[in-house]
């Protein structure tokens, strides 16, 4: 039986490298056949909701637009659903940043600490928390 | 299947890594599971009696009889006491951290 992983990830776009890292580590990890949850706490929220790209010209050259779509994650998160994660963000963490009610990315799904986390951890065998 | 676990806080109340701390003991220990807070750092700045969402929870967890701790050292290097802390808190030694961190399925740090 495989076993499961939870990460409790709590950085968003740009600020550090821990979503990246998450990211990548949830890849290996599916890929290896266990199981993934994340949960989007802190300005890890900001990760859950769809983009509202500017219309028209960007204002960014190419070098400094390339530089961030690094840091860009959201589409990956998308993909680690599609493989079989499951992925929650907290809606009280959305709320003080404005952004509940936004529409989520594909695979991602409303939560919170005392449901969706808890649920996540007694359905795991480790948890990791990445942050600062 | 994690049934428990130890919350470290290590930053001060305005932080918002503080609230998400307590906040997750918060809802794991109400939502039935044993956990526990550990306050090192500036997280033991936390523990303090002043008014404030994060000492709400506190103590309430408090009244529930969650256990919360706070390391000696780092109470003492920042000026502090037990007699400055809210109600039931452990004041507990680095031997102690080991023993709660060691009896938890899970460790998360804030």
């Amino acid at each position: 039986m495989s076993k499961n992983l939870t990460i409790n990830l709590l950085s968003g776009y740009q600020e550090n490298e821990d979503a990246l890292f998450a990211v990548n580590l949830a890849e290996a990890a599916l890929s290896k056949g266990y199981g993934v949850k994340i949960f989007l706490y802190g300005n890890g929220c900001n990760l859950a909701n769809q983009e509202h790209p500017v219309q028209g010209a960007s204002h960014m050259n190419a070098r400094l637009q390339a530089h961030m779509d690094i840091g860009k994650i959201g589409p990956r998160l998308e993909k680690i659903a599609a493989m079989g994660a499951e992925i929650a963000t907290c809606h009280t963490t959305e709320y003080g940043r404005g952004t509940e009610g936004d529409a989520y990315r594909v695979g991602i799904k409303w939560g919170d600490v005392g449901q969706s986390f808890t649920k996540f951890l007694l359905t795991s065998d480790v948890l990791l928390t990445f942050g600062h | 299947m994690i049934t428990s676990l130890c919350v470290i806080v290590r930053r001060p109340k305005g932080e918002e890594l503080s609230t998400l701390g307590i906040r997750t003991v918060y809802a794991t220990f109400m939502g039935g599971m044993d956990a526990k807070l550990l306050c090192i750092e500036d997280g033991v700045f936390n523990l303090l009696d002043n008014p404030g969402y994060n000492t709400e929870m506190l103590n309430e967890l408090s009244k529930e009889g969650a256990p919360i701790y706070a390391l000696t050292g780092h109470l003492q290097a920042r000026g502090l006491s037990e007699s400055n802390l809210i109600a039931g808190v452990q004041v507990i030694d680095p031997a102690e951290v080991a023993e709660i961190i060691e009896a938890s399925a899970s460790v998360a740090a804030f």
